[in-house]
């Protein structure tokens, strides 16, 4: 099955997570961990929301506001696509990717895609 | 989340690399593997008590080494010095590298070599790997029991080859890992899912050799050609199962993080500054209609070229029967029956349905119907399924009437 993992981080929390060499250099080496077992598919980290923009839909209304989003609650810092036999084994890789200073919540979201076997019930 | 399963997600994502490490340690798979075994009976006992550990990789890993040194003391099986030295903390690239060498060695039946690689590398069970290639269960056990006994008579070495036997030994390695491939492409109708599975599996255990051996370019050429092939699973069969010829396929519907992942590991094979090899070429030449937005976009020339290189560096002829269709779009119907009678003498292509399903067609074009029905009428007595049969005898059927 096909996961996508988001990074979420809290929106007041986005400006402090600036990360440390000693972060980036953990990070790596989890990155390198999931390329190298052959679950990674693809993966990105995400600017803050301020170099943002969100288009909303609402009320038959369409409207644009600029980040930083200041009005979500969480906000998706990066995300991975990976490859993994079950929800199961996703989670136990998110559970040993390397976790945040302590001062800030963060949360590994792991959605699986829908699959084509999804749809053979589907005229 | 239920603790057995989370056990079973961490056997998947532990047991290659623990198990790697185990056999350079004991010098045997088998008993590797049952020591790893003894490892995660252990987590099932302690998990559901204690809660899993935050490092679960480095848990079993100590539990198993204690297990394997005990038993290399206590059966004398290596200089004990040996053992100690040798149990420094595993998950090295290279005994990883060493337990892939080992499933796919030459000395195993071919058929033995995918389902060890599966098992030992890919962390499937014996039932799974069963219902992926259609035998029993039982015929599976045996099958992967009697190949970690024949590597063990054998006293293969626990090892990666050298140099010199390393080119020879790595194109056995890819080799399987395509088998694995197609055995689940070929797949289509509904309740072989289970066998697509075995598409994915095969992708997982080539971008696991790609990670260990970065340099060597044809292992990320076929990372890039199940991609780019697996890109257009969707598109290739219709609603009632049918299958969808390449020009016909909704392209829309192709897997667009597929392509992004085979097209850069093709890129890094191309990049890698050596000839390419066959997976690259076939590779590239799935790019060509990957890169193409509409069927009449594709660069037939680049197409073509690539079927000749490819003609050069394995000869065979499907390769020619695919070279004919590519010039039949880059040069048209004379260039391409010329290819087509070339091979026509060939035995394999005597009983190849698709080669008087392409010849057919090509006659067709030259305005030589009653040749072409008559090559077609054969194609669909050839055709493995009824359902090729019924649109071969189709075509047939129109060529002669529309006279």
């Amino acid at each position: 099955m096909r996961v996508m993992v988001m990074i979420k981080v809290s929106g007041a929390d986005e400006n402090k997570i600036a990360p440390t060499a000693e972060m980036l250099a953990e990070m790596n080496e989890y990155n390198e961990r999931l390329v190298k077992a052959g679950v990674m598919l693809d993966g990105g980290g995400l600017r803050p929301s301020a170099e943002g923009a969100q288009v909303v839909f609402a009320g038959g209304q369409t409207s644009v506001v600029d980040g930083p989003f200041t009005e979500s609650k969480e906000i998706i810092a990066g995300y991975w696509i990976w490859q993994v036999k079950s929800l199961e084994e996703a989670v136990e890789w998110a559970r040993q990717c390397p976790g945040g200073t302590g001062d800030t919540r963060e949360v590994l979201e792991i959605r699986p895609y829908y699959e084509e076997s999804d749809f053979d019930n589907l005229g | 989340m239920d603790v057995r399963r989370t056990v079973e997600a961490v056997w998947r994502i532990e047991a290659p690399r623990l198990v790697a490490f185990l056999a350079r340690l004991v010098q045997d798979v088998g008993l590797a593997e049952e020591i790893a075994q003894e490892a995660f009976i252990s987590a099932l006992e302690q998990w559901p008590r204690d809660g899993v550990p935050d490092n679960p990789g480095a848990w079993l890993t100590s539990v198993a080494r204690r297990r394997a040194v005990d038993l290399i003391r206590r059966e004398r099986l290596r200089d004990q010095k040996y053992a100690e030295v040798a149990a420094e903390p595993g998950g090295e690239d290279s005994d990883l590298l060493s337990l892939i060498f080992i499933a796919c060695h030459p000395v195993l039946p071919r058929e033995s070599r995918a389902a060890l690689a599966l098992r030992l590398v890919g962390g499937l069970g014996t039932e799974e790997i069963a219902r992926a290639f259609l035998v029993p269960s039982a015929t599976m056990g045996q099958r992967i029991s009697r190949a970690k006994r024949t590597l063990s008579e054998a006293q293969v070495p626990y090892e990666v080859p050298g140099d010199d036997e390393l080119p020879h030994r790595l194109s056995a390695v890819l080799e399987v890992v395509y088998l694995i491939f197609t055995e689940g492409y070929s797949s289509t109708s509904g309740e072989e899912w289970i066998r697509r599975d075995l598409t994915e599996e095969a992708m997982r255990l080539g971008r696991v050799l790609a990670g260990l051996m970065p340099r060597e370019p044809e292992v990320h050429g076929l990372v890039a050609l199940m991609a780019l092939q697996s890109s257009r699973f969707r598109a290739r069969v219709g609603p009632n199962g049918e299958p969808v010829l390449l020009q016909d396929q909704d392209r829309s519907r192709w897997d667009r993080t597929l392509i992004a992942h085979g097209l850069a590991a093709l890129g890094r094979a191309r990049r890698a500054g050596k000839p390419l090899g066959p997976y690259t070429v076939q590779a590239a030449i799935a790019a060509c209609h990957t890169r193409a937005h509409r069927f009449e976009d594709t660069d037939w020339d680049a197409v073509v070229a690539l079927y000749d290189a490819l003609g050069q560096l394995a000869p065979s002829p499907v390769v020619e029967l695919n070279r004919a269709v590519a010039l039949l779009h880059a040069d048209g119907p004379h260039a391409a029956l010329a290819v087509l009678d070339g091979i026509r003498e060939q035995p394999r292509m005597a009983r190849y349905h698709l080669y008087g399903a392409v010849r057919g067609d090509v006659l067709l074009k030259l305005g030589r119907r009653d040749e072409a029905a008559e090559e077609l009428e054969r194609a669909a007595g050839l055709a493995p399924t009824l359902r090729e049969r019924t649109l071969l005898m189709e075509r047939a059927a129109a060529a002669n009437r529309d006279q």
